[in-house]
């Protein structure tokens, strides 16, 4: 058996395989949501703590009574969209550093289906709370 | 996936020590780095025992001493000896920086010296740049204008259009804040890097540019710019106190006020 030759399996210039398929664009509005997400987070995860603290000692029907508040239903809802999507984000930017290729693209579907399926959850999870509460 | 390890051909063996003379008397150990593609082995340190009496005060005189004296088959790259021409950037003592600007006096243990990091080795200090070269021409740093120069006469620029061009133009294109970036190291074939976007930030702040649009369009893109983490050791690793982080920052920003 001869082994084949050495050679170079890249000739393609550098300026070429560093242009690859150009610029995808899109990505402007993405860098902007991750920031705009986090800041937005921030002071409804406060709100959110300190609601629970005050809720420490409350009983079942002081809670659903206290979450079927419009404002406050308006409050969870945004809290856990933004904490979604924000997490959405992130975790593809960690993706993106760390896997390339067909790896990237399934992992990246993951963090979609799976944090769109829990923001989904605890969104219907609030509206039940808010609109139909079970009774107790 | 993530690699925790050296490939096999990468990990680092002990070479030759170079023992001092007996008689000196003010004695460091420069510890550097040595491969060559002729041995086919994998890379040494080798130990070189400088007498400081005898050179000059910065890396780069304990480098030309060693090779001019004590080895001349160590290959690295020097020119002006006097930060301005880039070429002496090398890793001592854990920071990219200029040989001829750091001072032996400022390391207080041995002195080890690698190449830039993350880069392929041609030998010894001296790291393959082809792909940050590429990657510069990408952005395309010269004037590009379709209004003609006024005749006999150069484009003239108001003292505060120049000095927008301030911590922008001075960059000498050494590499050490590229290949200082985490985001560089794993991602170098689509992740610009900081001195190719500080050089596309100088051309975007340039007021007889014409084509900032182009230019920041080029760059919108997840990996080309997107790809900094803010990571800041562009900023602190620069031998020129350059800022590339903020030309970074300042190119986003420039990018969200034209979707505004």
């Amino acid at each position: 058996m001869t082994t084949p030759l050495d050679h170079p399996t890249i000739l393609r210039s550098n300026l070429g395989r560093m242009r690859q398929l150009g610029a995808g664009h899109h990505i402007v509005e993405h860098w902007k949501a991750e920031r705009l997400t986090a800041i937005g987070t921030a002071p409804l995860s406060i709100w959110f703590i300190v609601q629970m603290l005050r809720l420490g000692d409350a009983d079942h029907k002081d809670v659903v009574q206290w979450a079927g508040k419009p404002v406050n239903t308006v409050l969870l809802l945004s809290l856990m969209i933004l904490t979604f999507h924000h997490m959405q984000m992130g975790l593809q930017v960690i993706t993106s550093d760390y896997s390339r290729g067909k790896n990237k693209t399934i992992l990246d579907l993951i963090i979609k289906g799976g944090t769109f399926f829990l923001g989904l959850l605890s969104v219907i999870s609030i509206l039940k709370i808010a609109l139909a509460p079970a009774k107790k | 996936m993530v690699e925790f390890r050296l490939p096999q051909n990468s990990r680092v063996g002990v070479g030759k020590t170079f023992h001092a003379a007996p008689d000196a008397k003010n004695v460091k150990r420069f510890k550097i780095y040595r491969w060559s593609p002729d041995d086919n082995r994998n890379p040494v340190i080798d130990t070189y025992e400088i007498d400081l009496d005898k050179i000059g005060p910065m890396v780069l005189d304990a480098l030309i001493y060693i090779k001019n004296e004590i080895d001349p088959t160590l290959s690295f790259r020097r020119s002006c000896r006097e930060g301005v021409c880039g070429s002496c950037a090398m890793n001592i003592d854990g920071h990219n920086t200029l040989a001829c600007l750091k001072y032996i006096k400022d390391i207080n243990s041995d002195v080890p010296i690698y190449p830039l990091p993350h880069m392929p080795v041609v030998k010894d200090l001296i790291p393959d740049l082809s792909g940050p070269y590429a990657q510069l021409r990408e952005v395309e740093p010269w004037l590009k204008s379709d209004t003609p120069p006024p005749p006999d006469k150069e484009r003239l620029q108001s003292v505060e259009e120049r000095k927008k061009l301030d911590g922008l133009y001075e960059c000498i294109l050494c590499f050490c804040c590229s290949t200082s970036c985490p985001s560089y190291w794993w991602n170098g074939d689509k992740y610009l890097g900081p001195a190719v976007l500080l050089a596309a930030m100088r051309w975007v702040s340039d007021s007889r540019d014409e084509s900032a649009g182009e230019r920041l369009g080029e760059l919108e893109d997840s990996m080309r710019l997107y790809a900094c983490r803010t990571i800041m050791n562009c900023t602190q690793t620069c031998p020129k106190g350059l800022n590339p982080a903020k030309a970074i920052a300042e190119l986003k920003h420039l990018q969200v006020e034209r979707k505004m």
